[in-house]
Formats: structure tokens, sequence, C-alpha cells
């Protein structure tokens, strides 16, 4: 019988997160980093993936937002030997309107290349592609043939708001994400889908429901001054920092303080999105 | 016939306070949480339990049902939001061998099956079984066209269970899951109130839990709402030595109950409502 305190962990690649989270994340379970622009997601991403990668384990990067080739050089910024992060590109290609793709299309067609035989592939010629509609199906079906050639441990999604605010609506959006979240579940990845922070008055979303765990990270400017933030909103099964930590990013990436506090005018400024009721 | 109270007739709240004096109790298994609804929940009734991700709501709703086994019951957990195999893995490590014997009935869609047109009505065939006999893995979407589990299919299950099984205490966890996954915007409404219905006429005590954002519309209006007997709420803030959660009584029909908000505490061995004198002592 496991007992998923005791039970060995996916260390985050980052330490103060790891101490923060109790050890890291439990394996096999996908998780939500929610976070503002440039708070530091995509590089707590690359620290993930790149630790295991540290324990011989397959990787997968399927980025969405942004160009693979901007994923790459931050990567390498970071002085991160990145070359065998294979990455799934959905980015949207420039669209042809005339050839609409069939979903399985467009699964057929990923393009799938580690860091560093990317650039010759980018040079492909995109327009000859079908175009891809942006949809959850098309990414569960590119998912899948992927996981059919290789068997990965650790997943990363970066990230799901394009997909949510603009995909193309094949299937419910509720539906479509148990679906992603059910195959991520079967096949045991580790994973990490990289989404915004709801506004206000928005309703529950249901890959908060179905994650087994939420982190936050926030980027914000008090009296001028630019600091980053990082706590664990949920955590099943799991004890977890109750507290916000000061995140730094520099040339080798993020470290997170997690035996230091923010100053009290920013910890009240995060505290508008919480308030005591 | 007369029949002497040996004071004067109750009438209206004084009527209901007597009978809630008069009514057994059922003690929720939650440390504190009694003593905030003056001795328990009523029988028979529905009581949501409302709070955003990661408060804590599956964790009471389980105390309730390991509650129940104390007393030698039959208990009922209906998963929505979390595998059965999770949740043990979770939270065996909380309740020990008293949570093996909850029976659970996984309500959890499979994996959709893009190249393949699904078939409508193809009848499901999911047993409760007790905790500790849940298989330690997800089980593999089935490769065969996948069958549709509906509200419908879900509520004979449970109808069936309860009977069978003797149940007398049913956790839905979460009736937002239930929503979201099995119901089109449309149906929402009308299937969530007939489904509520469905639960209050089995005459078990239930608690159904429902997933709130983190900034909870105040005073939902929610059929879910309306439709309990009492409303439970959690809530997580942010103060300066970081984040607390905190517990309120929104509503308890036919009886009196506190109007704080406490603060909640979940430990590896649980949660527990504190105590106000105790969080006093401590300056916070
Ligand atoms: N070498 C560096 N030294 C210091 N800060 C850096 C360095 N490289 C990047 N940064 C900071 O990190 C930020 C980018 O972090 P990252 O891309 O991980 O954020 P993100 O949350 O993924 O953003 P987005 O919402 O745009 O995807 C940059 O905006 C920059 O402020
Ligand atoms: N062993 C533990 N020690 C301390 N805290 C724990 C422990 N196990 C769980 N928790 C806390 O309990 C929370 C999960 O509780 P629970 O699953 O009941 O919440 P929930 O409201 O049902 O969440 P969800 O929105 O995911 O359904 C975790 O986020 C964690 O903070
Ligand atoms: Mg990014
Ligand atoms: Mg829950």
């Amino acid at each position: 019988m496991t007992s998923a305190g005791k039970r060995r962990r996916a260390s985050t690649g980052i330490e103060g997160l790891d101490k923060m989270l109790d050890g890291g994340l439990i394996p096999g379970r996908t998780y939500i980093l929610m976070g503002d622009h440039g708070s530091g997601k995509s590089t707590l991403c690359g620290h993930f993936l790149m630790e295991g990668i540290k324990r011989g384990e397959e990787v997968l990067y399927v980025t969405i937002d942004a160009p693979p080739s901007d994923i790459s050089t931050s990567f390498i910024g970071y002085g991160w030997d990145a070359g065998k992060i294979t990455i799934l590109n959905a980015h949207p290609r420039v669209r042809d309107y005339k050839a609409r793709g069939s979903l399985i299309e467009v699964a057929a067609q990923r393009s799938v290349s580690t860091i560093s035989e990317m650039s010759d592939k980018e040079k492909g010629n995109n327009q000859a592609l079908v175009s891809p509609d942006l949809s959850l199906p098309s990414l569960q079906l590119m998912l899948q043939k992927e996981f059919e050639s290789k068997a990965y441990d650790r997943l990363v999604i970066d990230s799901i708001l394009s997909l949510r605010m603009l995909g193309a609506e094949e299937v419910q959006w509720e539906i479509g994400i148990n679906s992603i979240f059910r195959l991520l579940a079967e096949e045991g990845l580790t994973t990490i889908i990289v989404s915004d922070i709801p506004k206000q008055y928005d309703n529950i979303r249901p890959e908060f429901i179905l994650s087994r765990g939420i982190i936050r990270m926030n980027r914000l400017v008090v009296a001028g001054k630019t600091y980053r933030a990082i706590s664990a909103q949920k955590m099943r099964g799991s004890g977890h920092d109750d507290q916000v930590r000061p995140v730094k990013i520099t040339s080798h990436g993020i470290t997170v303080e997690a035996s230091k506090v923010l100053p009290p005018e920013v910890v009240t400024q995060l505290a508008m999105s919480f308030p005591k009721p | 016939m007369t029949v002497s109270l040996g004071r004067a007739i109750p009438t209206g709240n004084q009527l209901e306070d007597v009978m809630s004096q008069i009514i057994p109790r059922i003690a929720t298994g939650t440390p504190g949480l009694d003593k905030m609804i003056k001795g328990g929940l009523l029988p028979g009734s529905i009581y949501t339990i409302a709070g955003p991700p990661g408060s804590g709501k599956t964790i009471l709703a389980v105390q309730f049902l390991i509650e129940g086994v104390k007393r030698g019951e039959n208990v009922l957990l209906v998963a929505l939001d979390e595998h059965p195999c999770e949740m043990h893995e979770n939270l065996l490590p909380m309740f020990g061998e008293d949570f093996d014997r909850i029976l659970v009935l996984d309500g959890m869609l499979e994996m959709k099956s893009y190249e393949k047109t699904p078939l409508r009505d193809v009848s499901i065939t999911r047993h409760a079984e007790a905790f500790g006999k849940v298989f330690p893995e997800i089980p593999r979407s089935s490769d065969m066209i996948n069958p549709e589990l509906t509200v419908s299919a879900i509520q004979e299950m449970i109808k069936v269970i309860v009977r069978n099984e003797s149940i007398s205490r049913v956790v839905i966890d979460s009736v937002t899951s239930l929503k979201m996954f099995m119901m089109t915007a449309n149906e929402r409404i009308s299937f969530l109130q007939s489904f509520l219905r469905f639960l209050s006429d089995l005459s078990v005590t239930s608690m159904v839990t429902i997933q709130e954002s983190d900034f909870p519309t105040v005073g939902a209006t929610d059929i879910e709402y309306i439709m309990s007997r009492g409303v439970i709420r959690l809530y997580r803030w942010l103060q300066n030595d970081g984040f607390v959660i905190g517990i309120s009584i929104d509503k308890f029909r036919g009886s009196d109950h506190d109007e704080n908000i406490n603060r909640i505490k979940i430990t590896p061995i649980g949660l527990q409502v504190l105590d106000k004198t105790r969080r006093a002592d401590r300056g916070r």
C-alpha cells in the first residue's frame, strides 16, 4: 500500500520549491501552474524538465503560446544543456484558410524535435502544412500519437491560455479537459500545465478541479519595485507551505527563498486577490 | 386526548427550536464543527460544503463518512473529482483502516476517443466497492467505443447501492463535477435540481461538495445552495503570516448555529475547527 505522504516525490528541480511542497510533486499526477505574465512560469517548467533529464528520464515540452525558438533561446540563456528536451510544437502556424485539416490530419503532422535538432526543422515551409485548428481534441490526439512513439516521464504544457480563448469548439471545454487529464493519469506522467490567473469573478474552471495541485506565481510592482512570488494553493495528499515566498530570476534560472518572506506591503497587495471574508 | 408539554405550546421559531432539540443529531466527524451547529446535522437532509480548491472540502466530507464507519454504519462516497485510487493514496495515511470500509463509486468519465464515433446509451457496469479493494492504478479507458456515463446512470447506481447496502450516509464529491462533466450548460439547472431531489428522497444524510473559485460570489443563488438544508462554507484568505482557512455556517434550516467564521487547520491526522479561545491565546 503506497502512502502519498511517504512516497517518493518528483523533484521540481528548484530546491526552495521542493521544500515548500514537502519534497516535490507526487509522481504520475497533473498539476496546474498559474501565474502572471513574466512571473517565471516557463522558467520553472524548464527546471522541472531539466531535473528529469538529470535523472535519466524522458521529458516533453509542449509549447502552444510561444514559438519553440523563444523557449530554446531562454533555456540556453540560463546555461542549460537543454538539448535532450523534446519539444512538441503546437504553436499555431500561419493560418491557411483554404486547407483546414481534420483532427486526425493535424495530429499526424505534429512536429516534434529535440532542442538541439530544432533549428533545421523550424526552417521547414510551414505554410505547406494543413492549418491546424488549435483545440483540446487536436492536442489530445497529438499527445496520444507522441506517447505511442515514446514513453515519457515528465510533461509540460505551456500554456492552455490560448487554447481556452481561441480553441476551436470541437468539444465542450469541460469534456476536453477531463479527457486530457484522464489520458495523462493513465500514462502516469508527472505533468505541469501552465495557466493564467483567473479574473476575480470567473467561475471555477474544470482544470482547477481536476488538478492534483495548484502552484501560483505572481509578478507585481510595489512602490516602483518589481517582486516575484510563489505559493502553493493546493496539494492533494500532502502538506505544503502556507506562506507566499519570494522568487528571484537570475542568469541561472529561478531560486525560491523558502525560508524568507516578502515585505508586508507586497503581501498586502497579493492579499487583495484573497480577501478576508 | 391532551398532551402536556409541561409548558406553553411552542409556536413558530420556538417550535423549530424544540424540534431540533428532540430530533437526534448526526455527528459530522469534524472536531469543533458539531459545536458550531449546536450538536450535529439533522438526519435525512442534504448539506452543502462549498469552498475554493484545496480548502478541505473532501477531507471534511470524508470525515463525515468515517464517523459513520466508526458507528458501524454503511457509507457511500461518489467520487467525481479524484479517481478512487488517488483518493486512497491521499487519505489512507490520514484515516487508517476505517477509510478502507467506505464504499466508493467511481463516477469519473473516461478518456474521449476522438477517432471513433461514440455510441449513446451503452449500459454502464460500474459497482461500488470498499476503498480497501480499490485497484491502485487508474484503469485504462476502454479501447472499445466509450460508454457514456450519464447522470441518470449514476443516479440509478446510487439508488441500488443505497438500498442493497443499507447506506445511511452519502457524499457526492463534487456536485460541481457532476454538473460540469455530465450536463450541458442548458441542462444544468433542471438536472441538478432533479438529482438533489432524488438524493433527498433517499432518506440518507448527505454531504455534497461544491467547487468555488477563490473569490466566491457571496450569497450565491445556485440551485445547490437553495436545495440544501445547510450550507457550510470554507474560505481561504491571505494575511501577513500566510494563507489561512476559515469555516462558516451560511445557513442551517431548523437550528441555531454559530454566526462567526472560525479558523480551521488541516494536519496529517485530519481537519479540525480551531477553538476561538486557543486562537486568541496565540494572538492571531
Ligand atoms: N538572465 C536573466 N536574468 C534575470 N531575469 C531574467 C533572465 N532571463 C529572464 N529573466 C526574467 O524572467 C522573465 C521570463 O520568465 P518566464 O518566461 O519564465 O515567464 P513566464 O511566466 O513564462 O512569462 P509568459 O507569461 O510571458 O510566458 C523575463 O520576463 C525576465 O524578466
Ligand atoms: N498530510 C497533510 N498534512 C497537512 N495538510 C494536508 C495533508 N494532506 C492534505 N492536506 C491539505 O489538504 C488539502 C486538500 O484537502 P481536500 O482535498 O479536502 O481539499 P478540497 O477542498 O477537496 O480540494 P479540491 O479542490 O482539490 O477538491 C491540501 O491542499 C493540503 O493543503
Ligand atoms: Mg512562458
Ligand atoms: Mg476535493
